[in-house]
């Protein structure tokens, strides 16, 4: 009996070795096994990209509602939209997401950089293209957070450590850097020579064009003549425009022929049955590679759904709101009303640029009969600040599925991608970010020369002009509305005082609040730029988390910062 | 029934002449070892040393009794007592003792589990009775316990004689020969004495009460029992019995009212919903639920426990009497034994209920006109136009001659819900094999969900069986046995969502406007107001969106164990625990048009399924002994190894069914193929193993001075090596002062005092896995490279920054303690005090943005929870009245007091209310409860103008008439973010519950109450700033002129600072005082005494009868948060249903 317990307890207490607290993360890789090969440095690479793609709230939706182009609109509880349309804060950490998703960017992109030695033998072609995007979407971070924000923390590490806000030479300096290191690392190959599944990772000319903009900024907004280079030297006005000049001359992007094509209102399944563009022969370049105006761009995809980084929800925002029966706004789908287009900015742009065909191709005006609405509902889940013109860049485009009993596909992607017909979440336009008009439009303003702006003029049909900064601000304003450009134009252009040309542009608007008449008021706009220099609130927790290194922007500490 | 304690102790009469035994006393030997739970003989074990010499067998008798538990019982007419006896014995057991002492006389004993020794004469009956016989009169009758089980063994003795009997395995009894005015005096083990008087009766049925608490009884603590008289830590029992009599679905909310010291409270009222358990206080923000071990096996669910399957749970509240479970005890320990086998014929129990539930409260909210005029009055102070409602409304024709509109809440009752409940229940057993076998089903309706309620189903079985291969004449040497436990649970029309603001359909029902009907003309679900496109029918919503939704879990618990005992008091015992779960789940969505946004053109099929199992080895030593019968130690070493998470879960969902119904929603009945339609998931579920070992000696001095030392040592698969043991100490010490000598004199008032602190540590290690590596995930970091819009590029991304130091969470605990029982033990008084420490809580500390990737756990606050329980008892009898009633009360007062990040502060959710400030409303912050409200504070409404103007400090700019007066609480002379505060606690201060039942003649009565006092609840049950709405009828008292409210302020669709903005408008009391559970119940067996049956109880109970709270909405019990850390948000909370229900209890 005994010898047979002392058996039973060997057996059974022998079991308890360590071993068994061994076990395998089944569903992730980590430091030790990754990355191991080109794949996984791909696939870190395209984490980086995708925190571009999860926060669209940032330089081009802020950009717009801030600016005279638009109003925060959508309905009464959209207390953001509105916060940023006066430049207020509607909650403390109103712009956390936007924060928090590009330092993510960049924490993705110096984790690439650090662990990029852990695979071996990867052939230079491979390690500068992929080192190269690696450089521009740290600098593609960086100069979206100082645009935004000011001044920012500085970490070209992964690391954990409280670091107290860089100055602008420091922050500029490293954008320039990055920019200048991804320039000389990517191949100078053409877009028309690119393979299409090169198509949205960054390259030499979207480079080139973002440190045209940075240099641009910079150079404006902080008063300088150069771009700081870290550890010394400097990007020069005439390198830039050699930049410039080598992605108009090099880099095989063009504007496209018409206008209209560049926006998916001319989507192969909507283009015939929408008046405006019905019997005009227009074809959308679409996203596959034709378009050559593209220089970069975010790109989304059809597996869109609720607050992932696949679908274009800004799209969503800037659609027609609340309309009970959306066949009666063919094309325009559905949406949140968000951005409302400023009215005096169209009138404004009427009376400069009288024939200007880019309104009514960047505008849609509900009550335009050549516009085909069959019928614009007002108040639609109560849309405030209302003034009947929307965002036609970017916005829902429908699609017949059978147009004689008007039954429809919420958006043009579920027939063109096969994306579901699920309402709101299946927008996949690409945002484009950085466009070859741009390109050319800083060329012009660079050089003080009028070949690019005349080029872009021409694409419209608008007469050649010489060269003064006042048409070159003017064309800037018409060609790039809502692409989240003018505001920031407005601040480098003047600083602390783009706030009396917003309060002059927008100040008394007429708009339907709920479907009550109102008039727009920017009564304090002008001092908020005054105070913040145009730059945004950084996250109070982020603050808080800090430690008081990290101290609040200027100007929003103040009582009147609060919505 | 309970078997531990004798009260009788006829010997001790003084006065005692003649005590007769007329049944033989062999037949009474038969029984009471049929009695005998086991066949050791226990005077074999317990030992003793006595000195006597040529004393008296009376003296005998009287020190074994004072020494031991041992009541002697025999005939002053054949057992001559003053018979002169020596005894030189040491360290002998008393049958030994008594051997000895007996030898050459002619008397013989015999003792039964009941530790009565009956010393019987063996040689010639000097002087047989009879020479009064068939003088007095015969009574007969029956005792049964309070639930009609018959009780055999109970001794009745007329009072004053010796004259008595022991009644039979059917509880009968038959007392010849007594006189008339005689009084019967009724003991049992366990149970009170009583006493009747004849009156010239021949047949008197008596019920005895349990005994309130009972020295003896053995209470489990952790791989083993203990006397409760012995504990020294703090711990709580509840009988099974008092679980099932409150006829609950599940027995956690029965324990709400006699378990001081846990927080039970439900997320939603929901059939089916998931509990929030806490003892003592939370001790962090991560897992805080207590550890749940039924039958052994660590892990389980005991919300899905039938109560008719529960023998007793036991609660251990303190980290001493915990540490035996070292890692996961942190948050204390619940043990759960079900239903055990006992020998005798088999005996089968049906317990029934049948009953129907209604909403016991709605939140009032405005009828159509009244909301009108509200939204009228909104526009109005914002100095907009009132909406023109004869074109936005198209019933407003109706409105106007007096329709009252919709009230949403009421259309989705499901009037009556039925709940149901039946058990069945055998046990029985030989001298060798003992089994218990049960299957119950219960059933519960929701009361919400009209047409598509939810209704829960839960089958269960269960057998337990016990048997001993190999015993000698002193005790069991090789002892196997089993705990079988399969629940099948299956849930239709589950996918009713409580919770949040965006996903709760409760709250859509509360906050749906009431201008449209349920229904169109047609029947259909009426569509949107075409200007509130987005507000659709609630109802709808539900119906389409989530009703067609069935989810069933199957889950398997065998616990298969052999004890083999070579020596005695020896005893090495090695179970496996097996659990097995499995679970699936399938739901359809309709096509569906309710206008606006809500609206699906595609149907869509869900499955999912889910399996995994888990299996402990335990092995464990036990050495019991006594030295010199005064040293009682009591040592356990023990082994166990656990892994869990095996298994697998999958699931899938496509759309475009070639069906287009729920009952065809199979994913292969779906056959288009398009990518951006389909998800599909399939994961491991986490491994994880725990390998520990761990020791205790229990050690006693005479049974009057008790110490107990636990040590136990974890590893853990959730740390990096070097990381993964933790070591869980612990001490505790007990004085039974009332054995002391110098209480002697106060005995008659004092009957049992126990004094008792324990120290102790505890390990709390539920954390994810693989904190203290860096990770990469492939999950969620896509991006859409190239031309294809349907397959984008893999991404994968560092998703924690790494902590290669995380390792156990430690939870410290002092706790002193007292336990006593007055005046016959009528009066019980227990009382806890402790203190609490979580030290290096496991927390996810918020981290900068900057940093770039999710914060990792670390171990980094501590929390303190100190509190004080009390019980206070008292039960006893006037005339046939038998009545107890009991109060306990709980307070805690939780702190943090350490947060390892720079913020010392943990931010809750941020989307909990639907108002502008979307900052999180509750938080945990150093100096402050877990989970306190934050927000600003306000000082009531600004009446008028001059008001404002002669307001001196900080106010708004902006501030009107009717805004509200928000406190400048730093004096900054600003009203901005940094004069937010502590607004609210959802902890309460006390948690108390109030027992109290009555017995006569047959009938039994009770009622359960419980309740809350000094927490608060935030409620947000209108869409602040939305202009559709509807309001709860508590903010009719808003201000709408100067005086009319200096609470609420105004509406105003323009203004978000008032309604907009986290402040204490939204926090009201908590408190409340539930009437959980009345039942009045009648044995028809006292009736009708010769029916077959051993007990034919019919009850009628209400269960939630009444709640007394001010607060305004449902129910004030609010379990929920966005968080787990948190409670107490009311965002349209699913109250829990009045139920009204008949039950009986048959035993045959």
């Amino acid at each position: 009996m005994k010898k047979y317990i002392y058996i039973v307890a060997i057996i059974l207490f022998g079991s308890s070795c360590t071993d068994v607290l061994d076990k395998k993360d089944l569903l992730n890789k980590n430091d030790q096994n990754f990355p191991a090969s080109v794949a996984d440095l791909q696939s870190s690479l395209a984490s980086i990209y995708q925190k571009m793609a999860a926060e669209q709230f940032g330089e081009m939706f802020v950009g717009t509602l801030v600016s005279d182009e638009a109003f925060g609109g959508g309905g009464p509880d959209d207390f953001q939209s509105k916060a940023i349309d006066q430049q207020k804060k509607n909650n403390e950490d109103m712009l956390k997401s936007t924060w928090a998703n590009y330092y993510t960017g960049i924490y993705r992109a110096n984790k690439f950089m650090e662990s990029f030695d852990n695979v071996k033998n990867v052939p230079d072609a491979t390690k500068n293209q992929v080192m190269g995007e690696a450089y521009f979407m740290r600098a593609w971070y960086y100069q979206s957070l100082a645009r935004l924000f000011g001044e920012v923390p500085l970490f070209i590490k992964a690391e954990s450590v409280i670091k107290p806000k860089a100055t602008p030479a420091e922050l500029y300096a490293q954008i320039a850097s990055d920019l200048k290191a991804a320039i000389e690392l990517f191949p100078a190959t053409s877009y028309t020579a690119l393979s299409i599944n090169q198509l949205g990772h960054a390259n030499k000319w979207a480079a080139e064009g973002l440190l045209a903009r940075t240099f641009l900024f910079y150079t404006g907004y902080y008063q300088k003549t150069e771009l700081p280079l870290v550890g010394g030297g400097s990007i020069t006005k005439s390198q830039v425009v050699g930049y410039l000049e080598d992605c108009i001359n090099n880099s095989g992007h063009d504007l496209a022929a018409d206008f209209r094509t560049l926006w998916p209102y001319t989507n192969k399944f909507t283009v015939e049955d929408y008046a405006y563009t019905a019997g005009k022969s227009l074809k959308w370049l679409g996203e596959e590679g034709l378009n050559k105006e593209t220089v970069f761009a975010i790109k989304f995809g059809n597996l869109g759904d609720w607050g992932n980084s696949a679908q274009n929800a800004v799209n969503t925002n800037y659609s027609l709101r609340g309309q009970s029966n959306q066949a009666n706004s063919f094309p325009f789908g559905a949406g949140w009303g968000q951005g409302t287009v400023n009215s005096k900015m169209l009138d404004q742009w009427k009376l400069e640029e009288p024939g200007d065909p880019r309104t009514s191709m960047s505008v849609l005006n509900v009550n335009d009969p050549t516009e085909g609405i069959v019928k614009y509902e007002d108040n639609g889940w109560a849309q405030i600040n209302d003034t009947h013109n929307f965002i036609k860049k970017y916005t829902t485009i429908m699609a017949w599925k059978n147009k004689a009993i008007k039954t429809f596909y919420p958006s043009y992607t579920n027939p063109l991608y096969g994306s579901s017909e699920s309402t709101f979440i299946k927008e996949s336009q690409d945002m484009v970010l950085l466009r070859f008009s741009d390109i050319l439009l800083m060329h012009s303003e660079l050089t003080g020369t009028s070949t690019g702006l005349n080029r872009v003029r021409a694409r419209v049909g608008l007469a050649a002009i010489s060269y003064s900064i006042d048409a070159l601000q003017k064309e800037r304003r018409h060609e790039l509305v809502f692409e989240g450009i003018r505001y920031f134009d407005l601040l480098r252009w003047y600083r602390n005082d783009a706030g009396t040309v917003l309060k002059a542009n927008q100040d008394g608007c007429a708009v339907l609040n709920s479907n009550v008449a109102a008039t727009m008021s920017f009564t304090s706009i002008a001092d908020r730029i005054k105070a913040t220099g145009g730059f945004w609130p950084i996250p109070n927790t982020e603050i808080s988390l800090s430690n008081g290194i990290l101290k609040q922007a200027a100007g929003w500490d103040q009582a009147d910062a609060n919505l | 029934m309970k078997f531990n304690r004798i009260t009788l102790s006829l010997n001790r009469d003084g006065g005692l002449k003649k005590f007769f035994l007329i049944m033989k006393l062999t037949w009474a030997f038969i029984l009471i070892l049929n009695l005998q739970m086991s066949a050791s003989v226990w005077s074999q074990t317990t030992t003793m040393s006595v000195k006597l010499k040529n004393s008296t067998l009376q003296e005998l008798f009287t020190k074994i009794e004072k020494s031991s538990e041992y009541r002697f019982f025999y005939n002053n007419d054949e057992v001559d007592v003053n018979q002169r006896i020596s005894v030189d014995a040491e360290d002998k057991t008393i049958g030994a003792i008594l051997e000895t002492a007996l030898k050459g006389l002619p008397y013989s004993f015999k003792e039964s589990e009941n530790k009565l020794i009956v010393i019987e004469r063996t040689g010639d009956i000097a002087n047989p009775s009879g020479t009064n016989a068939q003088q007095g009169k015969k009574v007969t009758g029956k005792v049964t316990d309070s639930t009609g089980g018959s009780l055999p063994g109970v001794s009745v003795v007329v009072k004053g004689t010796t004259t008595g009997v022991i009644t039979d395995s059917d509880g009968n009894y038959d007392l010849a020969n007594i006189p008339e005015n005689a009084t019967l005096q009724f003991s049992f083990v366990g149970m009170k004495t009583q006493e009747l008087t004849v009156n010239g009766k021949t047949e008197i049925n008596i019920i005895l009460a349990e005994d309130a608490i009972n020295i003896d009884e053995v209470v489990a603590i952790g791989y083993g029992v203990q006397k409760k008289k012995l504990v020294t830590g703090a711990t709580i029992q509840i009988a099974g019995a008092d679980i099932q009599k409150q006829s609950t679905i599940s027995p956690l909310t029965a324990m709400q009212s006699q378990s001081p010291g846990l927080s039970i409270t439900q997320n939603s009222g929901k059939p089916g919903s998931d509990f929030k358990i806490n003892i003592r206080g939370l001790g962090t923000i991560g897992n805080a639920s207590p550890l749940v071990i039924i039958d052994n096996v660590i892990g389980g669910d005991l919300n899905s426990l039938n109560p008719g399957d529960i023998e007793s749970i036991d609660v251990l509240k303190d980290a001493a009497s915990a540490a035996i479970y070292g890692a996961r005890a942190a948050n204390g320990v619940i043990l759960i034994k079900t239903k055990q086998g006992k020998k005798g014929k088999p005996r089968i129990s049906y317990d029934s209920y049948f009953g129907i539930q209604n909403v016991a409260k709605y939140v009032d909210v405005l009828n159509a006109q009244q909301y009108i005029d509200m939204e009228n009055e909104s526009y109005k102070n914002a100095g907009s136009a009132i909406p023109n409602w004869a074109a936005i409304v198209p019933e407003y024709a109706k409105i106007q001659q007096g329709w009252t509109g919709t009230n949403w809440q009421k259309e989705f009752t499901h009037k009556n819900a039925q709940v149901q409940n039946h058990t069945i229940n055998m046990t029985g057993g030989s001298d060798f094999s003992t089994f218990s076998l049960g299957a119950s089903y219960t059933s519960q309706e929701a009361v919400y969900g009209q047409p598509a309620s939810p209704v829960y189903n839960n089958y269960s079985f269960r057998l337990n069986s016990e048997h001993i291969l190999y015993k000698n004449n002193d005790f069991d040497i090789i002892k196997i046995g089993e705990n079988l436990l399969y629940t099948n649970v299956i849930q239709n029309h589950n996918g009713m969502a409580t919770g949040n603001i965006s996903s709760n359909d409760i709250r859509n029902v509360v906050n749906m406007h009431p201008l449209m009907p349920v229904y169109d003309a047609n029947g259909d679900f009426s569509k949107a107001i075409t200007s509130w496109a987005d507000v659709a029918n609630p109802i709808g919503r539900y119906v389409y969106g989530r009703s067609d939704n069935d989810s069933k879990s199957y889950s398997l618990r065998v616990n298969p164990y052999i004890e083999i005992q070579p020596v005695k008091g020896l005893i090495f015992k090695s179970s496996f625990g097996y659990k097995y779960y499995s679970s699936e789940n399938r739901s359809y969505m309709p096509v569906y048009n309710l206008g606006g946004r809500n609206l699906e053109s595609l149907d869509r099929v869900y499955q999912s399924m889910n399996s995994s199992y888990g299996y402990q080895i335990e092995n464990t030593i036990n050495y019991k002994t006594s030295i010199n019968n005064s040293h009682n130690i009591n040592v356990l070493l023990g082994q166990s190894l656990e892994k869990n998470g095996f298994g697998a879960y999958i699931s899938g969902s496509n759309r475009g069914s070639i069906f287009d119904s729920f009952d065809y929603a199979y994913l292969n009945n779906v056959k288009t193929l398009n990518t951006s339609n389909i998800s599909i998931n399939g994961s491991p579920n986490g491994k994880s193993a725990i390998n520990s070992v761990f020791g205790r000696v229990n050690y006693d001095y005479k049974e009057k001075y008790m110490a107990s030392l636990i040590m136990r040592a974890d590893g853990s698969s959730n740390f990096a090596k070097g990381k993964q043991w933790g070591y869980f100490p612990s001490a505790a010490a007990g004085w039974l002062v009332s054995e002391e000598s110098f209480m002697e004199s106060s005995r008659k008032v004092v009957d049992y005092l126990k004094v008792r602190a324990s120290w102790g540590q505890n390990g709390n290690q539920s954390i994810a896995p693989f904190q203290y590596m860096s990770t990469y995930s492939f999950s969620g970091g896509d991006y859409y490279f190239g031309t294809s819009k349907a397959s984008p590029s893999l991404g994968a991304y560092p998703s924690i920054l790494p902590n290669k130091d995380v390792t156990w969470e430690t939870s410290e605990q002092i706790n002193i303690g007292a336990d006593s029982r007055f005046f016959n033990s009528r009066l019980a008084f227990n009382f806890d005090w402790y203190n609490k420490k979580t030290i290096n809580w496991l927390v996810q500390a918020p981290v900068p943005a900057v940093w770039g990737a999710a914060a990792p756990y670390i171990n980094g606050g501590d929390v303190e929870n100190k509190g004080v329980e009390m019980i206070l008892s008292w039960s006893d009898k006037v005339g046939e009245l038998t009545y107890s009633i009991s109060g306990n009360i709980a307070f805690n007062k939780n702190e943090v007091t350490r947060i390892a990040n720079t913020q010392g502060l943990i931010e809750g959710a941020t989307t909990v209310f639907s108002t502008a400030d979307r900052t999180s409303f509750y938080r945990a912050q150093v100096g402050y409860p877990i989970g306190y409200f934050y927000g600003y504070k306000t000082d009531g409404v600004f009446q008028n103008q001059a008001q404002i103007d002669a307001f001196k400090g900080g106010k708004l700019a902006t501030a009107k008439p009717g805004d509200l007066i928000y406190v400048d609480t730093d004096g900054s002379g600003v009203i901005d973010a940094k004069d937010k505060t502590m607004i609210g606690d959802p902890n309460p201060d006390a948690i108390y519950g109030l027992n109290i039942s009555l017995g006569y003649k047959g009938f039994d009565f009770s009622v359960s109450a419980n309740g809350v006092v000094g927490n608060q609840i935030a409620s947000n049950l209108r869409p602040n700033e939305s202009l559709y709405g509807n309001w709860p009828t508590q903010y009719l008292g808003r201000w709408h002129g100067e005086g009319t409210s200096n609470r609420y302020p105004s509406f105003n669709t323009a203004n978000l600072s008032n309604w907009g903005w986290n402040s204490d408008v939204f926090v009201d009391n908590g408190d409340f005082l539930r009437i959980q559970n009345v039942t009045l119940g009648y044995d028809f067996k006292k009736l009708l005494p010769k029916m077959p049956l051993g007990q034919a109880r019919i009850y009628f109970a209400a269960n939630n009868l009444y709640t007394f709270t001010s607060y305004y909405g449902a129910d004030p019990e609010i379990g929920y948060a966005n968080d787990g850390w948190s409670k107490g948000i009311d965002l349209g909370f699913y109250p829990r249903p009045r139920t009204f229900m008949v039950g009986v209890n048959l035993k045959f």
